[in-house]
């Protein structure tokens, strides 16, 4: 049986758990009398220019080695965002001049010989400012918004206002969802060595390509003098998905000082360095017959993005069109500039912020139609996708409704809201639809097996914490024919054959076919080289005969007549093969690839105190092929657990008057903790996709997408009440 | 952070003889809230006094009541606490994870500073960090803020749970100061801001909180503590409430209600504790009580909810400890 598919434990579980796996703020651990340590000093304003810097005191501070501001600072080139980050990442090029253009943003750099040393000087430096006023949020600068049709072009099909008017029942209300920070447990950590040969970079990143590529062009370098490593990660949600100020000052103290330097942003400075998910206002509108068949679906968003960066961030409505099967469906989405950091992805960037405006509405639209949830959307399946009207590559998004809710127990609900009781606790249940795009990006492995008959596996692409270095063992394990045991997985490390970005759920597709295409490759060598090799039983056999079974090889229909990897290789070299892995084009394809899910909640409500609490949640999943259902089942665990925090706790609070966040560490920035977690239940509606390698569609954003809208309608449900502001905070229901 | 240096010290009084002259020393126990505020730089100490070593662990019940050194451990989970004055346990275990508790100390639990965004965060104004700054808080983000007692130099609440419990048990502070000894009934610990925001207590500097006497009454046993925040567990409360009552033949003859989160001391609720007594507790005495408990409230923009979150949950707090 293949081990492709079986929940194997992570392994590099032991690593972790014993403390032996070592993270980017432990590095390096081997010469650490070389190290010095970077810390940033942050703008006190949001808008403004800095008119004195007094850093006499900082610099007679025991320990100082360098201090960095815009006066001394190594000049940047710029990045080209569209063309090597992509347009949602910041192209901010730090400690250039003096302009601040957010709260928080750094404006010096103290660099000392230990990190008390840097963090003492950094606090003595003494900033002026000229401030200017802020645009603080969204609403502030609501009536400055502006369109970007080359990154937010309206999506038209059919006729919208023709829809909405031919419509028995149209609902029309207007969400807002707040700024959130994506907050792994490991904060944004960099370590530089720079010398005249090469400059080593271990950062937290979730694409080490991007920070080579990016370091490389903005100090003026050639890619291959950069080399960046990132082994283990703990988590990034997004944050680490590109380029990050944090990472950029760290090389320009690791060149002026020719020290190997650290900087590890703090907890608080996190609400100011690797970006955010965007406060948006999404006014939406259903036009539906008597039988809750859509006849139209009008999406106007409204996002925030940065004062200083021209290029919006990405669209949020980009998806919308996708879920349903509606002739008319229009989205638009304008921006306003805001003095924040740029908007960067957070899972999930799109969709996950989105639909939570369309899954609240259909929520709505039920209620209205006196039509239970789950059947309105049976009732608007899109049989093609509605957006490129090609068939789907494969939809499992009927077997999700139909699992799913048995296994919730849905048909039990009682529609009538305020209707289902525990005790003193209003309960309720809702649902949500899930979709997710499924690509993949460029992704080279080599797999190579040496005489003692293990193997290891090499892509230089990263492991969030979700579980990468086990699947790619298992998928080469498998394609090689090697116990899994036999097979090494080696991550982050741009040496490695190159690999794309950990994020956009391509990881496990992307490596999974890299992975498949080398262990198969070196599989066909080694029996090219056995069958040709007089010493070997195989020898004259056709290549086309030998099969492989746990590492030993033999001629199909004479078991005994084959010996082991391990007794070929010993006679011949160590022997390794690549493989690479292209994505189809996204231009001229002919098919739909998406991943599915329905997400079915309960709550329970303190109808006085106005406290809510999930209970119970299930989630039912298609993503194609599942590799590993263990790290697939944590993974959707994370999922839930991060909308339960969009759903119900999580808001960044600016200050209105000066654009300052109020609630910048976890005192007063909640992410869920255990007691908020129910039992979660994953499960998975697998199906083969002939469209998409190994039939992998990934997991990480689908794992989280719907969640937060279904909390919604189950509040909805056991309260009467429809809350349209995340999070849903015990206030807004008393 | 700053430099400072680090002593420890084995009795009281060479701990006070050392804190008490130089005015940037500071004592410390458990570390969990000193050592957060001198690295962010809310208070600047050179010095801080370790007093972990000191012999002021005891919980001793008796007839009197019940004694808590400044530094006993898991005071939550000592039976006598359990049953004799569960609001207490409730409280403390209300007020902080497991790991928190394992490190933190009854005695600095009542000294831990506001949460208030606009004291934590030091690029703010805020007068009780920074006398005659302004307070960030009266016309920003004042979600968490105070609804009673507040000035117009303050609204900053007092975070401690387990100060709350004790307002309702009649608690006294028991400190040894250069000046010898002194007993405060805990109600008279903290000063409200006024025009002094940053005078947070009436201990003069080096006075050592060496422990807690919670005295014997007829209504601790039958006592309640209630914490209303924006997630199930490890926040601070948006709105709590610690209730004492002593019923006898089916009418309150004496009560204690006393509420977290919505001031700058915990807040005692005399109203509602003369809307009780000499009344059968019944839902319509818990609303009354609720009512006055939220009478003279003065909310700001963003806390108007915490008025009727106080009537709420003073009513659910005595329907917790029985009719």
């Amino acid at each position: 049986m293949s081990v492709v598919g079986r929940p194997i434990a992570r392994v590099e579980g032991r690593l972790k758990v014993t403390g032996a796996a070592r993270y980017t703020a432990d590095l390096p651990q081997d010469d650490g009398k070389d190290l010095v340590h970077a810390v940033a000093v942050c703008a006190a304003v949001a808008k403004g220019r800095i008119t004195s810097i007094d850093a006499r005191q900082a610099r007679a501070a025991g320990g100082v080695l360098e201090l960095i501001t815009h006066h001394n600072a190594p000049r940047l080139r710029p990045v080209p965002a569209q063309e090597v980050l992509g347009p949602a990442h910041e192209t901010l090029l730090v400690l250039q001049d003096d302009r601040v253009h957010y709260s928080g943003q750094p404006v010096a750099v103290v660099v000392a010989d230990t990190l008390e040393n840097a963090t003492h000087a950094a606090s003595l430096v003494r900033v002026e400012y000229a401030e200017e006023r802020p645009v603080a949020t969204l609403f502030e600068g609501i009536d400055d918004a502006f369109d970007s049709p080359r990154y937010a072009p309206p999506t038209t099909i059919g006729d919208v206002d023709r829809g909405l008017a031919d419509a028995a029942v149209v609902i029309d209300r207007t969400y807002t969802t707040p700024a959130q920070h994506h907050h792994p447990m490991e904060t944004m950590a960099t370590t530089v060595r720079w010398t005249a040969d090469e400059v080593t970079v271990h950062v937290s990143t979730q694409t080490i390509s991007m920070v080579r590529d990016g370091l490389a062009t903005t100090f003026g370098l050639r890619p291959e003098q950069v080399r960046v490593v990132s082994e283990f990660l703990g988590g990034g949600f997004g944050g680490k998905a590109a380029w990050c100020w944090p990472s950029v000052v760290t090389a320009m103290a690791a060149r002026l000082t020719g020290r190997q330097v650290r900087l590890v942003t703090t907890r608080r400075q996190m609400f100011a360095a690797t970006g955010q998910r965007p406060h948006s206002v999404q006014r939406v509108r259903l036009g539906a017959r008597r039988d809750g068949v859509l006849t139209a679906i009008a999406q106007d968003c409204v996002g925030e993005t940065s004062a200083f960066y021209d290029t919006p961030p990405f669209y949020i409505g980009a998806a919308t069109p996708v879920p349903y099967g509606c002739p008319n469906i229009r989205t638009t989405q304008r921006f306003v500039k805001v003095n924040c950091q740029t908007p960067v992805p957070m899972r999930s960037p799109v969709e996950g912020v989105g639909l939570v405006s369309v899954e609240s509405a259909m929520d709505e639209l039920a209620a209205e139609l006196g039509v239970d949830p789950l059947e309105l959307r049976r009732r608007n399946y899109a049989e093609r996708d509605p957006n490129s009207g090609l068939p789907w590559s494969s939809n499992g998004l009927l077997e999700c409704y139909e699992r799913g809710a048995r296994r919730f127990g849905w048909p039990e609900r009682n529609p009538e809201p305020r209707s289902m009781r525990d005790g003193r606790y209003l309960v309720g249940w809702g649902m949500a639809t899930a979709i997710r795009h499924a690509g993949s990006d460029p992704t080279s492995a080599l797999v190579r097996l040496g005489a003692d008959g293990r193997a290891v596996v090499q892509i230089g692409s990263q492991d969030l914490g979700t579980g990468t270095f086990t699947i790619m063992t298992q998928v080469a394990a498998d394609a090689l024919g090697v116990p899994v045991e036999m097979m090494r997985a080696e991550l982050g490390d741009t040496d490695l054959p190159t690999g794309g970005g950990s994020f956009g759920s391509h990881t496990a597709a992307s490596v999974a076919a890299a992975a498949r295409l080398a262990g198969e490759a070196l599989r066909a060598k080694v029996i090219r080289i056995a069958v040709a090799d007089e010493g070997s039983p195989l020898s004259g056999a056709s290549p086309d005969d030998v099969l492989v079974d746990d590492g030993y090889l033999f001629v199909r229909g004479d078991r005994s007549r084959g010996e082991r990897y391990a007794q070929i290789l010993r006679r011949n070299r160590l022997q390794s093969a690549t493989g690479d892995h292209t994505p189809p084009p996204r231009e001229g394809a002919t098919v739909a690839r998406w991943a599915f899910g329905a997400d079915f909640t309960e709550v329970k409500v303190d109808p006085e105190l106005g406290t809510v609490r999930v209970t119970r949640h299930v989630k039912a999943i298609e993503a194609g092929r599942i590799i590993n259902p263990r790290t697939a089942r944590s993974q959707v665990i994370g999922g839930v657990v991060m909308g339960i925090g969009q759903a119900l706790t999580e808001a960044t609070e600016v200050d209105r008057r000066d654009a300052r966040i109020t609630n910048a560490g976890f005192w007063g920035y909640h992410v869920p903790v255990n007691a908020d977690v129910p039992d979660i239940e994953a499960i998975f509606v697998e199906r083969d996709d002939p469209h998409i390698p190994g039939s992998v569609k990934g997991l990480g954003e689908i794992a989280t997408i719907g969640t937060a809208p279904a909390i919604l309608n189950a509040v909805f449900h056991a309260t009467g009440k429809r809350v349209r502001d995340l999070p849903i905070t015990p206030d807004k229901l008393l | 952070m700053r430099p400072f240096s680090y002593t420890t010290v084995s009795t009281v009084r060479s701990a006070v003889l050392q804190v008490s002259p130089d005015p940037k020393a500071l004592y410390v126990a458990g570390a969990t809230e000193v050592l957060n505020l001198v690295r962010e730089g809310q208070i600047a100490a050179d010095r801080l006094v370790d007093i972990r070593a000191l012999p002021l662990t005891s919980i001793r019940p008796g007839a009197e009541g019940l004694h808590i050194g400044a530094l006993a451990r898991h005071v939550e989970n000592h039976p006598v606490v359990r049953r004799d004055y569960p609001v207490l346990a409730q409280a403390l275990l209300a007020g902080a994870s497991p790991q928190v508790r394992n490190m933190f100390t009854p005695g600095g639990n009542l000294l831990q500073r506001t949460r208030c965004s606009y004291y934590r965060d030091v690029r703010f104004a805020c007068n009780r960090r920074e006398p005659g700054s302004g307070c960030g808080a009266l016309e920003g983000n004042n979600r968490y803020n105070a609804i009673f007692g507040g000035s117009d130099h303050c609204i900053a609440v007092h975070p401690s749970d387990l100060a709350v419990a004790l307002t309702a048990l009649d608690a006294v502070v028991r400190t040894q100061g250069p000046a010898g000894a002194r007993s405060i009934p805990i109600e008279e610990l903290y000063r409200l801001p006024g025009e002094e925001p940053h005078r947070e207590t009436v201990l003069d500097h080096g006075e050592l909180i060496t422990g807690i006497d919670v005295p014997a009454s007829r209504f601790a046993a039958r006592s309640h503590y209630l914490k209303i925040r924006d997630r199930a567990s490890f926040a601070f409360a948006l709105v709590s409430v610690a209730v004492a009552v002593d019923v006898r033949r089916g009418v309150v003859r004496d009560c204690r209600i006393a509420l977290g989160g919505v001031a700058p001391r915990p807040w005692r609720a005399r109203a509602a504790e003369a809307a009780l007594t000499g009344k059968p507790l019944n839902e319509e005495s818990r609303r009354a009580a609720g009512q006055a408990a939220a009478s003279g409230a003065t909310p700001r923009r963003h806390n108007r909810f915490k008025v009727a979150m106080v009537e709420r949950a003073v009513a659910r707090a005595l329907s917790e400890v029985g009719d």
